[in-house]
């Protein structure tokens, strides 16, 4: 009824000056496009999506992300991100760093074919043992024996651990994800000892309340 | 009122209404509009059914053919269902003898008491060439090469149900869809499509199938005169040449762009209810619709909540000649989708299936329509204007190469005037078109005039001939699809 109403009401359905949807403004040949920081997507104009923005129509990567592939999302470009090692779809989107190094089944992190330690980026050595041969992560100064913060600054491992063992370690890991720590390393969470940090430690070696 | 005239009240109210240039009420009934068959025999005329129904031939009391201003002689006389027939009788199933060894009692049963099905229609053969200039950029776009072609093969199939009860159904049979190849948007090309297959009854050989249209399935009821029911899917109850579409009695080769172009929908599924009043001198009418609306299946399915509704009324004067004006109107929503089905799993942790169907195409649309005729001896002088707005949804706006399209207003008008002397039922015709094509963004906007006879040497059979120049735009249109178009046409066309 209400539909017949309107159509005897006599108003017009059409207007001359917004022929468009919201962001988008009227273009030759009765198309419509989006305004600037939009795009199109299927039948309507959208912002771009995260990790990309709008440049001439049209969203491209932030700075240090990537696409695998033309059309794909935007991921974080570079070493060390987490991969799929058995995943059909290549997801190291970075062509600097193509391979999934895999830490076991189902996690791995992005690097590449190496021959010496110079050949990998910062906080990373090479790893010959594998083969090929990939860049395996490997915080700077972990390990190294210290005394007190100062002995361990400007390494990865900044945190001095002057209780029992005196070396440099990583501190800031995350005990939820495994990439947090180098290889052969796991992070350790020290609250229960009062200790009100998390660290990377050897594998193996995290203490636990008495 | 009898049972002829009531019917024929009904379906002219119902569709006929809208006729152009029908050559009698009769003819209507044959070749455009067989529902009206019922009426008797009639002598053609340009005049529509709904422009005779002030002077309406009442079978039930007269067999002479409708009064009429037109020369030509008379077509011959249909066959028809007895208009004062009873109340039909049972179902031929309830009677063992109408299929039985008694075939002649039987026979003579079904033709005094069962639905009858009476088939008529129409057809055309057209030669078509564009001898635009060659640096007309339509030149080789449209109908590029001279060429022949049956254009229609249209089939009726009436029959009586019972008293106040009819049926049309109307058929085209195609050629199509081989050999079609869509216009390419913009550049490209795009293949012709091939239709042939092995004929498995002809030692494999190939053969070239073709396709069925079904232009409208309708069941009429004829309550009283000003209130008839029609169930189905019907032709959209607008101006002169939508219901009364038949290459016959269509004045020219091809209809008018206006009128082919979509701006209401050509046909619906669903309901109409109409009736008509008629004084000495004074008829009007109306017609109300509710149907599916336009949608990619709208034929069986209305892919959203509303319903489209429409009507048109019209008012008829035979003080002098006979004038008729009309008015339309439509509103409804257009809507496609996707079919999509989520599986979740409930409460209970047993799976359930969630449709989705998303849309990919919806728009508001509104089409008004105004028509007038005036008949008078042999004289036609007719005359639409037709508006159709359409507003997108808009996160589901249509795409065209891939662009998103405006919303968009169509507007577009013809006038068409034309005598039908007494020799060989010549009638020299004129018409002035335009149209802004504003649903097909790379068409410019345009207009044609065109000159013609349309020859009706026999009262079933038209030859025209057609002289059609199209302008579209100007040389500095943004539209590709620009220039002049320039178009002998001819046609002969027949009811049946």
């Amino acid at each position: 009824m209400s539909a017949l109403a309107a159509l005897f009401s006599g108003g017009c359905l059409y207007d001359d000056e917004h022929r468009c949807g919201p962001r988008q403004h009227l273009a030759p040949l009765s198309s419509c496009v989006c305004d600037d920081g939009f795009v199109q997507h299927d039948h309507d104009c959208v912002p771009c999506p995260q990790n990309e923005m709008w440049q001439g129509g049209a969203c491209v990567c932030e700075a240090g992300f990537s696409r695998a592939e033309a059309g794909g999302a935007c991921h974080q470009a570079g070493a060390g991100l987490a991969c799929e090692p058995n995943a059909a779809d290549r997801t190291c989107v970075d062509s600097d760093y193509p391979q999934c190094r895999a830490l076991n089944d189902r996690v791995g992190y992005c690097s590449k074919v190496c021959v010496a330690d110079a050949d990998c980026p910062h906080g990373f050595a090479c790893d010959t043992s594998a083969d090929p041969a990939t860049c395996m992560t490997a915080a700077s100064g972990q390990g190294l024996a210290c005394m007190s913060d100062a002995d361990c600054a400007g390494n990865d491992a900044d945190y001095c651990e002057n209780l029992q063992s005196n070396v440099c370690l990583v501190q800031g890991c995350s005990t939820s994800d495994l990439l947090s720590c180098s290889e052969g390393w796991s992070c350790c969470d020290l609250h229960s000892l009062g200790l009100p940090k998390n660290l990377c430690v050897p594998e193996g070696m995290c203490p636990t309340a008495p | 009122m009898s049972y002829g005239a009531l019917m024929r009240a009904s379906s002219l109210a119902l569709g006929a209404q809208l006729g152009a240039l029908v050559w009698s009420v009769a003819f209507t009934a044959h070749a455009a509009e067989p529902a009206a068959a019922n009426a008797g025999a009639a002598v053609p005329t340009e005049a529509s059914a709904s422009d005779q129904a002030p002077q309406r031939n009442d079978a039930a009391t007269s067999a002479s053919p409708t009064p009429t201003n037109d020369p030509a002689p008379p077509i011959a006389v249909l066959p028809t269902a007895n208009p004062d027939a009873p109340v039909a009788a049972p179902a031929p199933g309830a009677d063992a003898g109408f299929y039985g060894a008694t075939g002649t009692d039987a026979d003579s049963l079904a033709a005094t008491t069962y639905p009858k099905l009476e088939l008529s229609g129409f057809t055309d053969f057209t030669f078509a060439a564009n001898i635009s200039s060659k640096d007309s950029p339509l030149r080789k776009v449209v109908q590029a090469y001279p060429s022949f072609s049956i254009g229609n093969l249209n089939l009726y199939l009436s029959a009586s149900l019972a008293d106040k009860w009819h049926l049309l159904a109307e058929v085209r049979f195609l050629y199509l869809p081989q050999g079609d190849a869509p216009f390419p948007v913009g550049s490209g090309q795009s293949a012709p499509f091939d239709a042939t297959a092995s004929d498995y009854a002809d030692d494999n050989r190939p053969l070239t199938w073709g396709g069925i249209q079904i232009q409208r399935v309708q069941i009429d009821y004829a309550l009283h005169p000003l209130l008839s029911l029609r169930f189905g899917q019907w032709l959209t109850p607008v101006g002169i040449w939508n219901v009364d579409h038949g290459s016959p009695v269509v004045i020219g080769v091809y209809r008018p762009y206006v009128v082919g172009q979509g701006i209401f929908p050509e046909r619906q599924t669903g309901i109409q209810a109409s009736g008509e009043w008629n004084g000495d001198v004074h008829t009007a009418g109306y017609t109300v619709t509710v149907s599916n609306g336009r949608g990619p299946s709208d034929a069986y399915t209305d892919l959203d909540g509303n319903k489209a509704v429409g009507g048109r009324l019209y008012y008829s004067n035979n003080t002098f000649g006979t004038l008729t004006l009309g008015v339309s109107a439509y509103d409804g929503t257009y809507s496609s989708r996707n079919r999509q089905y989520d599986v979740v799993k409930t409460g209970s942790g047993a799976p359930s299936v969630v449709a989705v169907n998303p849309l990919t195409l919806r728009y508001h649309e509104r089409s008004l329509a105004a028509d007038a005729r005036f008949l008078w001896r042999g004289l036609v002088v007719q005359g639409e204007v037709l508006q159709h707005e359409v507003v997108y949804q808009n996160d589901v706006r249509a795409v065209l190469n891939g662009s998103l399209l405006a919303d968009y207003r169509e507007r577009g008008f013809y006038a068409l005037a034309g005598y039908r002397t007494p020799w060989l039922g010549i009638m020299p015709f004129a018409m002035y078109e335009g149209l802004n094509f504003a649903s097909a963004a790379y068409v410019a906007p345009g207009n044609a005039a065109s000159v013609g006879l349309n020859i009706r040497p026999e009262a079933n059979l038209v030859l025209k001939l057609q002289y059609h120049v199209t302008t579209l735009g100007s040389n500095t249109s943004e539209q590709p699809y620009h220039g002049v178009l320039k178009r002998l046409l001819a046609q002969l066309a027949v009811a049946f």
